[in-house]
Protein backbone atom coordinates (compact mmCIF):
# COMPACT_ATOMS: atom_id res chain seq x y z
CA UNK A 1 0.00 0.00 0.00
CA UNK A 2 1.34 3.43 -0.98
CA UNK A 3 1.49 5.63 2.09
CA UNK A 4 0.77 9.35 2.30
CA UNK A 5 3.54 11.63 3.46
CA UNK A 6 2.78 13.57 6.63
CA UNK A 7 3.51 17.23 7.26
CA UNK A 8 3.44 19.46 10.31
CA UNK A 9 1.67 22.50 8.87
CA UNK A 10 0.93 24.61 11.95
CA UNK A 11 1.81 24.57 15.63
CA UNK A 12 1.88 26.59 18.82
CA UNK A 13 2.92 25.98 22.39
CA UNK A 14 2.92 27.42 25.87
CA UNK A 15 5.41 26.56 28.57
CA UNK A 16 7.22 28.30 31.40
CA UNK A 17 9.42 29.82 28.70
CA UNK A 18 6.39 31.45 27.02
CA UNK A 19 4.83 30.83 23.61
CA UNK A 20 6.78 29.23 20.77
CA UNK A 21 8.44 32.48 19.69
CA UNK A 22 9.59 33.30 23.22
CA UNK A 23 10.52 29.67 23.86
CA UNK A 24 12.92 29.57 20.94
CA UNK A 25 14.47 32.86 22.05
CA UNK A 26 14.99 31.32 25.49
CA UNK A 27 16.36 28.08 24.01
CA UNK A 28 18.99 29.82 21.88
CA UNK A 29 19.99 32.31 24.59
CA UNK A 30 20.06 29.58 27.31
CA UNK A 31 17.44 31.38 29.44
CA UNK A 32 15.64 28.85 31.64
CA UNK A 33 11.98 29.35 32.50
CA UNK A 34 12.34 27.33 35.68
CA UNK A 35 11.64 29.06 39.01
CA UNK A 36 12.43 27.84 42.51
CA UNK A 37 9.19 26.98 44.27
CA UNK A 38 8.24 26.27 47.89
CA UNK A 39 4.45 26.29 47.53
CA UNK A 40 4.16 22.57 46.78
CA UNK A 41 6.56 21.42 49.48
CA UNK A 42 7.34 24.27 51.93
CA UNK A 43 10.31 22.44 53.47
CA UNK A 44 11.81 21.45 50.13
CA UNK A 45 12.56 24.05 47.45
CA UNK A 46 12.25 22.57 43.96
CA UNK A 47 12.70 23.95 40.47
CA UNK A 48 9.32 23.99 38.68
CA UNK A 49 8.07 25.31 35.36
CA UNK A 50 4.78 27.20 35.43
CA UNK A 51 3.00 29.40 32.90
CA UNK A 52 0.98 31.16 35.63
CA UNK A 53 -0.94 33.46 35.68
CA UNK A 54 -2.40 31.84 32.56
CA UNK A 55 -5.07 29.27 33.47
CA UNK A 56 -4.57 25.76 32.08
CA UNK A 57 -7.85 25.13 30.26
CA UNK A 58 -8.12 28.70 28.94
CA UNK A 59 -4.56 28.32 27.65
CA UNK A 60 -5.45 25.00 26.03
CA UNK A 61 -8.19 26.72 24.03
CA UNK A 62 -5.95 29.69 23.25
CA UNK A 63 -3.06 27.56 21.94
CA UNK A 64 -5.47 25.51 19.82
CA UNK A 65 -7.16 28.63 18.40
CA UNK A 66 -3.73 29.97 17.39
CA UNK A 67 -3.01 26.75 15.48
CA UNK A 68 -6.39 27.02 13.74
CA UNK A 69 -5.61 30.65 12.82
CA UNK A 70 -2.25 29.60 11.31
CA UNK A 71 -3.77 26.72 9.36
CA UNK A 72 -5.56 26.42 6.03
CA UNK A 73 -8.70 25.23 7.87
CA UNK A 74 -11.82 27.22 8.73
CA UNK A 75 -12.60 24.93 11.63
CA UNK A 76 -11.68 21.52 13.07
CA UNK A 77 -14.92 19.76 12.06
CA UNK A 78 -13.04 17.44 9.69
CA UNK A 79 -10.07 16.93 12.02
CA UNK A 80 -9.23 14.09 14.39
CA UNK A 81 -7.99 15.28 17.78
CA UNK A 82 -5.38 13.10 19.49
CA UNK A 83 -4.48 14.21 23.00
CA UNK A 84 -1.43 13.05 24.91
CA UNK A 85 -1.54 13.68 28.64
CA UNK A 86 -0.26 11.92 31.74
CA UNK A 87 -2.41 13.55 34.44
CA UNK A 88 -5.55 14.91 32.73
CA UNK A 89 -7.72 16.72 35.27
CA UNK A 90 -6.11 15.49 38.46
CA UNK A 91 -5.09 19.00 39.55
CA UNK A 92 -8.79 19.86 39.93
CA UNK A 93 -9.58 16.62 41.78
CA UNK A 94 -6.70 17.14 44.19
CA UNK A 95 -7.86 20.64 45.00
CA UNK A 96 -11.36 19.42 45.88
CA UNK A 97 -10.05 16.50 47.92
CA UNK A 98 -7.58 18.65 49.86
CA UNK A 99 -10.37 21.10 50.75
CA UNK A 100 -13.12 18.59 51.54
CA UNK A 101 -11.34 15.29 52.43
CA UNK A 102 -13.99 13.60 50.29
CA UNK A 103 -14.50 12.50 46.70
CA UNK A 104 -18.18 13.53 46.74
CA UNK A 105 -17.76 16.72 44.70
CA UNK A 106 -15.20 15.33 42.27
CA UNK A 107 -16.68 14.91 38.80
CA UNK A 108 -15.12 11.70 37.39
CA UNK A 109 -15.32 13.13 33.86
CA UNK A 110 -13.26 16.13 34.94
CA UNK A 111 -10.73 13.94 36.75
CA UNK A 112 -9.99 11.70 33.77
CA UNK A 113 -7.44 12.20 30.99
CA UNK A 114 -10.37 12.77 28.62
CA UNK A 115 -11.27 16.09 30.29
CA UNK A 116 -8.77 17.67 27.88
CA UNK A 117 -10.41 16.32 24.71
CA UNK A 118 -13.88 17.00 26.18
CA UNK A 119 -12.91 20.63 26.78
CA UNK A 120 -11.54 21.01 23.27
CA UNK A 121 -14.50 19.25 21.67
CA UNK A 122 -16.87 21.62 23.45
CA UNK A 123 -15.00 24.59 21.98
CA UNK A 124 -13.95 23.40 18.54
CA UNK A 125 -16.20 20.43 17.61
CA UNK A 126 -13.64 17.97 16.28
CA UNK A 127 -14.71 15.17 13.93
CA UNK A 128 -13.47 12.58 16.41
CA UNK A 129 -11.03 12.39 19.27
CA UNK A 130 -8.96 9.97 21.29
CA UNK A 131 -6.56 10.31 24.20
CA UNK A 132 -3.28 8.55 24.87
CA UNK A 133 -1.73 8.30 28.32
CA UNK A 134 1.64 6.58 28.42
CA UNK A 135 3.16 8.92 31.02
CA UNK A 136 6.01 10.98 29.55
CA UNK A 137 5.68 9.54 26.03
CA UNK A 138 1.95 10.38 25.81
CA UNK A 139 2.07 13.10 23.19
CA UNK A 140 5.01 11.56 21.29
CA UNK A 141 2.81 8.49 20.91
CA UNK A 142 -0.06 10.76 19.87
CA UNK A 143 2.21 12.08 17.09
CA UNK A 144 3.09 8.51 16.06
CA UNK A 145 -0.55 7.43 15.88
CA UNK A 146 -1.48 10.61 14.00
CA UNK A 147 1.27 9.93 11.47
CA UNK A 148 0.13 6.34 10.89
CA UNK A 149 -3.54 7.30 10.48
CA UNK A 150 -2.66 9.96 7.91
CA UNK A 151 -0.27 7.66 6.07
CA UNK A 152 -3.08 5.13 5.59
CA UNK A 153 -5.58 7.83 4.61
CA UNK A 154 -7.92 7.26 7.55
CA UNK A 155 -8.15 11.04 8.16
CA UNK A 156 -7.27 14.22 6.26
CA UNK A 157 -6.26 16.30 9.27
CA UNK A 158 -5.01 15.34 12.71
CA UNK A 159 -4.45 17.81 15.54
CA UNK A 160 -2.07 16.43 18.15
CA UNK A 161 -2.21 18.14 21.52
CA UNK A 162 0.16 17.43 24.39
CA UNK A 163 -1.02 18.96 27.65
CA UNK A 164 -0.20 18.51 31.31
CA UNK A 165 -0.79 20.84 34.26
CA UNK A 166 1.30 21.07 37.40
CA UNK A 167 -0.20 19.11 40.28
CA UNK A 168 0.77 17.87 43.73
CA UNK A 169 0.64 14.23 42.66
CA UNK A 170 3.47 14.60 40.16
CA UNK A 171 5.59 17.14 42.05
CA UNK A 172 5.42 15.23 45.35
CA UNK A 173 5.57 11.87 43.55
CA UNK A 174 8.81 12.65 41.75
CA UNK A 175 10.14 14.01 45.05
CA UNK A 176 9.35 10.62 46.61
CA UNK A 177 11.49 9.02 43.93
CA UNK A 178 14.33 11.37 44.87
CA UNK A 179 14.78 12.76 41.36
CA UNK A 180 13.74 16.43 41.71
CA UNK A 181 16.32 19.17 41.39
CA UNK A 182 16.26 22.13 43.76
CA UNK A 183 17.70 24.25 40.94
CA UNK A 184 17.06 24.59 37.20
CA UNK A 185 18.02 21.19 35.80
CA UNK A 186 21.33 20.57 34.05
CA UNK A 187 20.84 17.69 31.60
CA UNK A 188 23.93 15.62 30.77
CA UNK A 189 26.04 17.53 33.33
CA UNK A 190 28.43 15.33 35.31
CA UNK A 191 27.10 16.31 38.76
CA UNK A 192 23.44 16.94 37.80
CA UNK A 193 20.85 17.13 40.57
CA UNK A 194 17.75 15.82 38.84
CA UNK A 195 14.71 17.03 36.94
CA UNK A 196 12.21 19.92 37.05
CA UNK A 197 8.50 19.13 36.76
CA UNK A 198 6.73 21.66 34.55
CA UNK A 199 3.41 22.34 32.88
CA UNK A 200 3.09 22.66 29.15
CA UNK A 201 0.74 22.69 26.19
CA UNK A 202 1.69 22.09 22.57
CA UNK A 203 -0.54 21.59 19.54
CA UNK A 204 0.54 20.50 16.05
CA UNK A 205 -1.62 20.16 12.95
CA UNK A 206 -0.62 17.14 10.82
CA UNK A 207 -1.81 16.97 7.21
CA UNK A 208 -1.00 15.00 4.07
CA UNK A 209 -0.17 18.01 1.89
CA UNK A 210 2.53 20.58 2.70
CA UNK A 211 1.46 24.19 3.27
CA UNK A 212 3.90 27.09 3.28
CA UNK A 213 6.69 26.44 5.76
CA UNK A 214 5.87 22.79 6.44
CA UNK A 215 8.14 20.33 8.19
CA UNK A 216 7.77 16.64 7.38
CA UNK A 217 7.09 14.08 10.08
CA UNK A 218 9.18 11.46 8.35
CA UNK A 219 9.08 8.59 10.79
CA UNK A 220 8.28 7.35 14.24
CA UNK A 221 9.11 4.30 16.28
CA UNK A 222 8.29 2.84 19.66
CA UNK A 223 9.64 0.12 21.90
CA UNK A 224 9.42 -1.21 25.44
CA UNK A 225 12.38 -1.76 27.75
CA UNK A 226 10.78 -4.68 29.63
CA UNK A 227 13.37 -3.90 32.31
CA UNK A 228 11.95 -1.93 35.28
CA UNK A 229 8.77 -0.01 36.09
CA UNK A 230 10.62 3.34 36.30
CA UNK A 231 14.34 2.88 35.66
CA UNK A 232 15.56 2.64 32.08
CA UNK A 233 17.43 -0.38 30.80
CA UNK A 234 21.10 0.50 31.54
CA UNK A 235 22.14 -1.23 28.32
CA UNK A 236 19.88 1.26 26.48
CA UNK A 237 18.27 -1.50 24.44
CA UNK A 238 14.81 0.09 24.42
CA UNK A 239 16.09 3.58 23.65
CA UNK A 240 18.21 2.30 20.76
CA UNK A 241 15.33 0.18 19.44
CA UNK A 242 12.83 3.05 19.27
CA UNK A 243 15.35 5.33 17.55
CA UNK A 244 16.25 2.60 15.04
CA UNK A 245 12.54 1.93 14.42
CA UNK A 246 11.97 5.62 13.75
CA UNK A 247 14.93 5.78 11.35
CA UNK A 248 13.66 2.68 9.53
CA UNK A 249 10.18 4.15 9.33
CA UNK A 250 11.61 7.36 7.88
CA UNK A 251 13.69 5.37 5.40
CA UNK A 252 16.91 7.11 6.37
CA UNK A 253 20.26 6.10 7.84
CA UNK A 254 21.60 7.04 11.26
CA UNK A 255 24.22 9.25 9.58
CA UNK A 256 21.43 11.44 8.13
CA UNK A 257 20.47 12.76 11.58
CA UNK A 258 21.94 16.21 12.21
CA UNK A 259 20.49 16.94 15.63
CA UNK A 260 19.05 14.95 18.52
CA UNK A 261 16.46 16.72 20.64
CA UNK A 262 17.08 14.56 23.67
CA UNK A 263 14.60 13.42 26.29
CA UNK A 264 17.34 14.65 28.67
CA UNK A 265 15.42 15.01 31.91
CA UNK A 266 18.48 15.74 34.04
CA UNK A 267 18.08 12.58 36.14
CA UNK A 268 21.10 10.36 36.64
CA UNK A 269 19.49 7.32 35.06
CA UNK A 270 17.86 8.87 32.01
CA UNK A 271 20.77 10.98 30.83
CA UNK A 272 23.35 8.22 31.20
CA UNK A 273 21.22 5.73 29.28
CA UNK A 274 20.18 8.19 26.56
CA UNK A 275 23.81 9.24 26.04
CA UNK A 276 24.76 5.59 25.67
CA UNK A 277 21.94 5.05 23.17
CA UNK A 278 22.95 8.03 21.04
CA UNK A 279 26.66 7.15 21.26
CA UNK A 280 25.89 3.58 20.18
CA UNK A 281 23.43 4.24 17.37
CA UNK A 282 24.53 7.61 16.00
CA UNK A 283 28.25 7.01 15.62
CA UNK A 284 28.78 10.16 13.52
CA UNK A 285 28.39 12.36 16.66
CA UNK A 286 25.45 14.55 15.67
CA UNK A 287 24.70 17.53 17.89
CA UNK A 288 22.46 16.74 20.84
CA UNK A 289 20.82 18.88 23.51
CA UNK A 290 17.95 18.74 25.94
CA UNK A 291 15.63 21.73 25.90
CA UNK A 292 14.19 20.59 29.24
CA UNK A 293 16.90 22.82 30.73
CA UNK A 294 14.68 25.67 29.48
CA UNK A 295 11.14 24.24 29.72
CA UNK A 296 11.48 21.68 32.50
CA UNK A 297 9.89 18.28 32.00
CA UNK A 298 6.33 18.83 30.84
CA UNK A 299 5.60 15.09 31.25
CA UNK A 300 2.83 14.01 28.86
CA UNK A 301 3.17 17.26 26.91
CA UNK A 302 6.92 16.87 26.40
CA UNK A 303 6.80 14.89 23.16
CA UNK A 304 4.57 17.47 21.47
CA UNK A 305 6.45 20.46 22.92
CA UNK A 306 9.76 19.03 21.72
CA UNK A 307 8.19 18.25 18.35
CA UNK A 308 7.47 21.98 18.08
CA UNK A 309 11.08 22.76 19.02
CA UNK A 310 12.35 20.20 16.48
CA UNK A 311 10.29 21.86 13.72
CA UNK A 312 11.66 25.27 14.70
CA UNK A 313 15.23 23.94 14.67
CA UNK A 314 14.74 22.66 11.12
CA UNK A 315 13.16 25.93 9.95
CA UNK A 316 15.87 28.06 11.54
CA UNK A 317 18.71 25.64 10.65
CA UNK A 318 20.17 26.38 14.03
CA UNK A 319 21.12 23.86 16.73
CA UNK A 320 20.03 24.68 20.29
CA UNK A 321 22.86 24.76 22.81
CA UNK A 322 22.89 22.55 25.88
CA UNK A 323 21.96 25.13 28.45
CA UNK A 324 23.67 25.04 31.85
CA UNK A 325 26.29 22.52 30.78
CA UNK A 326 29.74 22.83 32.36
CA UNK A 327 31.27 19.35 32.37
CA UNK A 328 29.53 16.63 30.41
CA UNK A 329 29.23 13.21 32.00
CA UNK A 330 29.73 11.45 28.67
CA UNK A 331 32.31 13.07 26.39
CA UNK A 332 31.29 10.78 23.49
CA UNK A 333 28.10 12.77 22.82
CA UNK A 334 28.27 16.10 21.02
CA UNK A 335 26.66 18.68 23.33
CA UNK A 336 27.11 22.21 21.90
CA UNK A 337 27.80 24.92 24.48
CA UNK A 338 26.46 27.62 22.15
CA UNK A 339 23.89 27.74 19.34
CA UNK A 340 25.32 26.41 16.07
CA UNK A 341 24.28 27.38 12.55
CA UNK A 342 24.06 24.17 10.56
CA UNK A 343 22.71 22.57 7.41
CA UNK A 344 20.11 20.19 8.79
CA UNK A 345 17.97 17.70 6.91
CA UNK A 346 16.73 15.49 9.75
CA UNK A 347 16.19 15.83 13.48
CA UNK A 348 15.27 13.04 15.88
CA UNK A 349 13.31 13.74 19.06
CA UNK A 350 13.33 11.20 21.89
CA UNK A 351 10.75 10.58 24.59
CA UNK A 352 11.03 7.95 27.32
CA UNK A 353 8.54 7.11 30.06
CA UNK A 354 7.71 5.08 33.15
CA UNK A 355 7.21 1.44 32.34
CA UNK A 356 10.05 1.55 29.84
CA UNK A 357 7.83 3.09 27.17
CA UNK A 358 10.02 4.65 24.46
CA UNK A 359 9.15 6.72 21.38
CA UNK A 360 11.30 8.53 18.83
CA UNK A 361 10.10 10.91 16.11
CA UNK A 362 12.08 11.89 12.99
CA UNK A 363 11.39 15.28 11.41
CA UNK A 364 12.84 16.52 8.13
CA UNK A 365 12.91 19.49 5.80
CA UNK A 366 10.40 19.10 2.95
CA UNK A 367 12.02 17.84 -0.26
CA UNK B 1 -11.72 3.59 6.99
CA UNK B 2 -12.65 0.01 7.84
CA UNK B 3 -10.37 -3.03 7.72
CA UNK B 4 -10.98 -6.69 8.43
CA UNK B 5 -9.45 -8.64 11.30
CA UNK B 6 -9.47 -12.18 12.59
CA UNK B 7 -10.35 -12.38 16.25
CA UNK B 8 -8.03 -15.06 17.60
CA UNK B 9 -9.05 -15.12 21.25
CA UNK B 10 -11.39 -13.33 23.63
CA UNK B 11 -11.63 -13.13 27.42
CA UNK B 12 -13.33 -11.17 30.16
CA UNK B 13 -13.30 -11.09 33.93
CA UNK B 14 -15.45 -9.15 36.37
CA UNK B 15 -16.66 -9.01 39.94
CA UNK B 16 -18.84 -6.74 42.03
CA UNK B 17 -15.91 -6.02 44.32
CA UNK B 18 -12.75 -8.05 43.66
CA UNK B 19 -11.89 -10.68 41.06
CA UNK B 20 -10.76 -13.60 43.21
CA UNK B 21 -9.33 -16.03 40.71
CA UNK B 22 -6.71 -14.16 38.70
CA UNK B 23 -4.21 -17.02 39.05
CA UNK B 24 -1.43 -14.61 39.94
CA UNK B 25 0.75 -17.06 41.88
CA UNK B 26 1.12 -19.26 38.83
CA UNK B 27 1.29 -16.44 36.30
CA UNK B 28 3.69 -14.26 38.31
CA UNK B 29 5.93 -16.67 40.21
CA UNK B 30 8.34 -13.97 41.43
CA UNK B 31 6.91 -12.72 44.69
CA UNK B 32 8.71 -9.34 44.54
CA UNK B 33 7.07 -8.56 41.24
CA UNK B 34 3.71 -10.04 42.19
CA UNK B 35 3.34 -7.95 45.35
CA UNK B 36 3.91 -4.73 43.40
CA UNK B 37 1.19 -5.42 40.83
CA UNK B 38 -1.89 -3.24 40.79
CA UNK B 39 -5.35 -4.75 40.46
CA UNK B 40 -5.48 -3.69 36.81
CA UNK B 41 -2.08 -5.26 36.20
CA UNK B 42 -3.29 -8.55 37.70
CA UNK B 43 -6.40 -8.45 35.51
CA UNK B 44 -4.32 -7.65 32.44
CA UNK B 45 -1.91 -10.53 33.07
CA UNK B 46 -4.81 -12.92 33.66
CA UNK B 47 -6.65 -11.80 30.52
CA UNK B 48 -3.55 -11.93 28.32
CA UNK B 49 -2.93 -15.47 29.54
CA UNK B 50 -6.52 -16.39 28.72
CA UNK B 51 -5.81 -15.02 25.21
CA UNK B 52 -2.51 -17.01 25.01
CA UNK B 53 -0.59 -13.81 24.29
CA UNK B 54 2.79 -12.87 25.74
CA UNK B 55 4.83 -11.25 23.00
CA UNK B 56 3.73 -8.58 20.52
CA UNK B 57 2.25 -5.10 20.29
CA UNK B 58 -0.34 -4.16 22.91
CA UNK B 59 -3.05 -1.54 23.13
CA UNK B 60 -4.36 -1.14 26.67
CA UNK B 61 -7.17 1.12 27.83
CA UNK B 62 -8.63 2.50 31.04
CA UNK B 63 -10.82 5.53 31.56
CA UNK B 64 -9.76 6.13 35.15
CA UNK B 65 -6.36 4.49 35.37
CA UNK B 66 -4.80 3.39 38.61
CA UNK B 67 -7.37 4.66 41.12
CA UNK B 68 -5.89 3.00 44.23
CA UNK B 69 -2.39 4.35 43.65
CA UNK B 70 -3.76 7.82 42.91
CA UNK B 71 -5.96 7.74 46.04
CA UNK B 72 -2.98 6.60 48.14
CA UNK B 73 -0.85 9.50 46.88
CA UNK B 74 -3.49 12.19 47.32
CA UNK B 75 -4.41 10.79 50.74
CA UNK B 76 -0.78 10.86 51.84
CA UNK B 77 -0.32 14.45 50.70
CA UNK B 78 -3.55 15.53 52.42
CA UNK B 79 -2.39 14.03 55.71
CA UNK B 80 1.23 15.20 55.45
CA UNK B 81 2.48 11.64 55.18
CA UNK B 82 5.34 10.52 52.90
CA UNK B 83 4.32 9.20 49.50
CA UNK B 84 5.18 5.61 48.74
CA UNK B 85 7.53 5.52 45.73
CA UNK B 86 5.76 2.34 44.64
CA UNK B 87 2.40 4.15 44.72
CA UNK B 88 3.80 6.86 42.46
CA UNK B 89 5.41 4.37 40.10
CA UNK B 90 2.07 2.56 39.92
CA UNK B 91 -0.03 5.68 39.37
CA UNK B 92 0.52 6.22 35.64
CA UNK B 93 -2.10 4.97 33.21
CA UNK B 94 0.30 2.58 31.47
CA UNK B 95 1.19 0.74 34.69
CA UNK B 96 -0.78 -2.43 33.94
CA UNK B 97 0.61 -2.76 30.44
CA UNK B 98 4.13 -2.04 31.69
CA UNK B 99 4.01 -4.84 34.27
CA UNK B 100 2.76 -7.13 31.50
CA UNK B 101 5.80 -6.20 29.39
CA UNK B 102 8.14 -6.73 32.36
CA UNK B 103 6.68 -10.15 33.12
CA UNK B 104 6.99 -11.47 29.59
CA UNK B 105 10.04 -9.51 28.41
CA UNK B 106 7.80 -7.95 25.75
CA UNK B 107 9.78 -5.22 23.93
CA UNK B 108 7.11 -4.30 21.37
CA UNK B 109 5.18 -1.04 21.19
CA UNK B 110 2.67 -0.63 24.01
CA UNK B 111 0.05 2.13 23.88
CA UNK B 112 -2.46 3.17 26.52
CA UNK B 113 -5.74 4.83 25.63
CA UNK B 114 -7.83 6.82 28.09
CA UNK B 115 -10.80 8.36 26.31
CA UNK B 116 -13.51 8.34 28.96
CA UNK B 117 -16.58 6.36 27.90
CA UNK B 118 -15.05 5.93 24.43
CA UNK B 119 -11.97 4.19 25.79
CA UNK B 120 -12.61 0.67 24.50
CA UNK B 121 -13.95 2.02 21.20
CA UNK B 122 -10.66 3.90 20.77
CA UNK B 123 -8.67 0.83 21.86
CA UNK B 124 -10.34 -1.12 19.05
CA UNK B 125 -9.53 1.64 16.53
CA UNK B 126 -5.94 2.08 17.69
CA UNK B 127 -5.27 -1.65 17.81
CA UNK B 128 -6.67 -1.96 14.28
CA UNK B 129 -4.23 0.73 13.18
CA UNK B 130 -1.32 -0.96 14.94
CA UNK B 131 -2.18 -4.36 13.48
CA UNK B 132 -2.40 -2.85 9.99
CA UNK B 133 0.80 -0.80 10.35
CA UNK B 134 2.86 -3.73 11.63
CA UNK B 135 0.94 -6.63 10.05
CA UNK B 136 1.07 -8.42 13.40
CA UNK B 137 -1.22 -9.90 15.98
CA UNK B 138 -2.13 -7.25 18.58
CA UNK B 139 -3.43 -7.73 22.11
CA UNK B 140 -6.23 -5.41 23.23
CA UNK B 141 -7.04 -5.11 26.93
CA UNK B 142 -9.36 -2.75 28.79
CA UNK B 143 -9.72 -2.77 32.56
CA UNK B 144 -11.31 -0.65 35.26
CA UNK B 145 -10.38 -1.17 38.91
CA UNK B 146 -12.66 1.09 40.91
CA UNK B 147 -12.84 -0.83 44.17
CA UNK B 148 -11.21 1.75 46.44
CA UNK B 149 -12.46 2.97 49.82
CA UNK B 150 -15.26 5.54 49.52
CA UNK B 151 -15.72 5.04 45.77
CA UNK B 152 -19.46 5.16 46.35
CA UNK B 153 -19.09 8.91 46.93
CA UNK B 154 -18.62 9.27 43.17
CA UNK B 155 -19.74 5.97 41.61
CA UNK B 156 -23.36 6.08 40.50
CA UNK B 157 -23.52 3.61 37.62
CA UNK B 158 -20.92 0.85 37.96
CA UNK B 159 -21.88 -2.37 39.77
CA UNK B 160 -18.80 -4.33 38.71
CA UNK B 161 -16.02 -2.41 40.42
CA UNK B 162 -13.40 -4.69 38.89
CA UNK B 163 -13.80 -5.64 35.27
CA UNK B 164 -11.59 -6.34 32.30
CA UNK B 165 -12.01 -7.46 28.71
CA UNK B 166 -9.44 -8.62 26.14
CA UNK B 167 -9.05 -9.96 22.63
CA UNK B 168 -6.34 -10.49 20.05
CA UNK B 169 -6.68 -9.49 16.41
CA UNK B 170 -4.75 -10.12 13.20
CA UNK B 171 -5.28 -8.34 9.85
CA UNK B 172 -6.97 -10.48 7.22
CA UNK B 173 -8.37 -10.29 3.68
CA UNK B 174 -11.26 -12.54 4.68
CA UNK B 175 -14.80 -11.18 4.64
CA UNK B 176 -16.35 -10.40 8.06
CA UNK B 177 -18.64 -13.15 9.33
CA UNK B 178 -19.67 -11.44 12.55
CA UNK B 179 -21.63 -8.22 12.87
CA UNK B 180 -20.95 -6.19 15.98
CA UNK B 181 -24.01 -4.57 17.51
CA UNK B 182 -23.95 -1.97 20.22
CA UNK B 183 -25.52 -3.24 23.42
CA UNK B 184 -26.20 -1.92 26.89
CA UNK B 185 -23.87 -3.56 29.39
CA UNK B 186 -25.59 -2.23 32.47
CA UNK B 187 -23.46 -2.48 35.58
CA UNK B 188 -20.16 -2.31 33.68
CA UNK B 189 -18.17 0.88 33.30
CA UNK B 190 -19.17 2.38 29.92
CA UNK B 191 -15.47 2.57 29.00
CA UNK B 192 -15.59 -1.23 28.51
CA UNK B 193 -18.80 -1.49 26.50
CA UNK B 194 -17.49 -1.46 22.93
CA UNK B 195 -14.98 -4.24 23.59
CA UNK B 196 -17.61 -6.19 25.48
CA UNK B 197 -19.77 -5.96 22.33
CA UNK B 198 -16.96 -7.56 20.30
CA UNK B 199 -16.09 -10.20 22.89
CA UNK B 200 -19.71 -11.22 23.39
CA UNK B 201 -20.29 -11.44 19.63
CA UNK B 202 -17.15 -13.53 19.01
CA UNK B 203 -17.23 -15.79 22.07
CA UNK B 204 -17.86 -19.40 21.04
CA UNK B 205 -17.75 -18.63 17.30
CA UNK B 206 -15.52 -20.72 15.01
CA UNK B 207 -13.19 -18.32 13.22
CA UNK B 208 -14.64 -14.88 13.78
CA UNK B 209 -13.71 -12.13 11.34
CA UNK B 210 -14.83 -8.58 12.10
CA UNK B 211 -14.50 -5.15 10.48
CA UNK B 212 -12.97 -2.36 12.57
CA UNK B 213 -12.63 1.36 11.93
CA UNK B 214 -9.06 2.66 12.09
Amino acid sequence: MRKNRVYVNAYESLSCAGDTFDLMGAVYSKRSGIMIDTSYMPETPVGLGSFAPYEFFASLRDVTQKVLNQSNLDNFHNTLLIVGSSVGGIAQSEKIFFQESSYANIDPAKHAISVISDTMNDTFGFKDSRSISTACTSSANAMMIGQRLLELGAYENVLVVGADALCYTTVCGFHALGVLSSKPCTPFQQDRLGMNVAEGIAALLLQIKPEGESIELCGSGGSSDAFHITNPDPAAGGAIACMQNALDDAGIQAVDIGYVNAHGTGTQANDAVESLAVQTLLKHHPFMSSTKAITGHTLGAAGALEAVISCEVLKRQKIPPQSALKVAENSEVNLPREAVDATLEYVISNSFAFGGNNTALVFGVVK
Amino acid sequence: MKMNFKVNAVAKVYAKEKCDNLDEKRLVPKMMLRRRLTRSAKMMIYLSNQCHFGDGPVVYGSAYGEMQATADIVGAIASDQPISPTAFQNSVYNTAASYFSLLYGNRHEILTISSGNDTSSNVLQTAALQAMSMNKEVLLVCTEALNIPNINEVNTCTDYLEAGVALTITPTDEIPNITIEKNDHAGFAPSLWDMLDVVDACEGQGDPVIALEL
